[in-house]
């Protein structure tokens, strides 16, 4: 009678110890999501992540892909602080549309990874200069679009570096735009010498 | 013994139960999607034919029936028009326009007057025009004309999205999804390209055609 006394003793603390764990977790999730509604990123009509919606490969099978649909992929050979590549996220491996993540920890987040290059195929360059310190310039021959100040609308990302905007690079070469988002301790020094260094890959 | 290990679940189901009382105010506050993007981005535009549907509910909760220009999956930006009724509102069905790029995202322009009615189907337009401008309209009720940077199309959606599954969602359908690849026609959505955005339970989609679907659920 003891014993079962003592066990149900055990029980009871440990299922204390769980409603106090679970539920202040939950609270404090709580509290940090209705935060986030403060948040003017949490205002409106959101369609889902493109990339959410696909799937990741290796850096050599994009290349692959690419290449079998008749497009040459360009990848940098310079790489600031120790990033490296991690995966190519893609919708559908017959199109030219990606997003390459190098991450410094080996994470595949496109949202929240210190560099990625996206892909979006077009003729001609994507952006056009509409404030004074943006950029239109060339790269190796190749039409450049920069700024330092482009809106990245992922939750994540403001989360992570406190801020919501990220140094940006877009590079045409051929019909491909390579799209460069960099988060903000990168230096736009670093970003262009990261466009320079990019080499067809092999 | 028995009585003991009838006891030992009972409480565990009381804490499971009080965990998720705590919990759930986290799940309630994302949103759902149900629908199609294109897998494929002809550079003129997206329309579909949508019903206008009305379903009452209560809270700080929106749904919104819209069709979107993807323009950057690492950047998440997009331009999207469409139908929602939101407590924002005042719960009133409104048209609305959307843009998100690399000057940022305002949030939803609500059109004031007219307003859609419920029952009926309107076909809605985002289309790019010369330049860096694209056109948000439903013939005859709006137009809003957008300078987007970057300006071209990388995808395109036709969505239902809710911030709470106990909104209904039965009434949605959409047809005659169609993208412009040129200056001239419209062309349904194919079938050779990827298309269904797997819904966020508890939505629920049927999809009689590539360029077609009714989208069910919650409530």
């Amino acid at each position: 009678m003891t014993k079962l006394m003592g066990l149900r003793g055990y029980w009871w603390i440990i299922s204390a110890l769980l409603v106090i764990i679970i539920s202040s977790t939950g609270f404090l999730l709580y509290l940090s999501n209705d935060l986030e509604q403060e948040s003017p990123l949490s205002e409106g009509y959101t369609p889902p992540s493109l990339m959410d919606l696909g799937f990741a490969i290796s850096f050599d099978e994009a290349k692959t892909n690419l290449n079998k649909i008749g497009f040459n992929l360009y990848l940098p050979s310079n790489l600031p602080d120790n990033l490296t590549p991690t995966v190519a996220w893609t919708t559908s491996t017959q199109r030219a549309s990606y997003v390459f993540v190098f991450s410094k920890s080996g994470s595949r987040n496109l949202e929240t990874a210190e560099l990625i290059m996206e892909l979006i195929p077009s003729s001609s360059l994507i952006f056009y200069r509409e404030k004074e310190t943006d950029i239109l310039t060339e790269i190796n021959g190749w039409e450049v679009f920069m700024c330092e100040d482009a809106y990245v609308g992922f939750k994540e990302y403001a989360t992570k570096y406190g801020t919501q905007y990220a140094k940006l690079i877009c590079v045409r070469i051929g019909s491909l735009n390579y799209l460069f988002r960099a988060e903000p301790s990168i230096t736009m020094n670093e970003l262009i010498d990261v466009v320079k260094s990019m080499k067809l890959a092999s | 013994m028995d009585n003991n290990v009838r006891n030992f679940w009972k409480a565990v189901t009381k804490i499971i139960l009080l965990s998720m009382t705590f919990i759930s105010p986290v799940i309630v506050f994302a949103n759902y999607h149900t629908g199609y993007y294109y897998g494929h981005a002809p550079p003129n535009g997206v329309s579909a034919y949508i019903r206008t549907w009305n379903y009452n509910f209560a809270g700080q909760h929106f749904y919104v029936n819209y069709i979107c220009v993807y323009l950057s999956a690492g950047f998440n930006w997009w331009f999207s028009t469409g139908f929602c009724k939101d407590y924002r509102q005042n719960y009133q069905l409104k048209y609305f326009v959307e843009k998100s790029d690399r000057n940022g995202a305002p949030g939803p322009e609500w059109i004031s007057s007219p307003t859609p009615v419920s029952g009926t189907y309107y076909t809605y337009f985002v289309e790019k025009m010369s330049g860096s401008n694209w056109k948000a309209y439903v013939i005859g009720k709006y137009s809003k004309t957008k300078s987007l940077n970057p300006y071209a199309a990388a995808d395109y959606g036709a969505l239902v999205e809710t911030t709470t599954s106990s909104i209904r969602i039965d009434g949605s359908h959409f047809n005659y999804i169609s993208a412009k690849p040129g200056t001239g026609d419209w062309y349904l959505w194919e079938d050779k390209y990827n298309v269904i955005t797997p819904p966020d339970s508890p939505y629920g989609l049927t999809t009689p055609h590539t360029y077609e679907f009714y989208a069910y659920g919650g409530g």
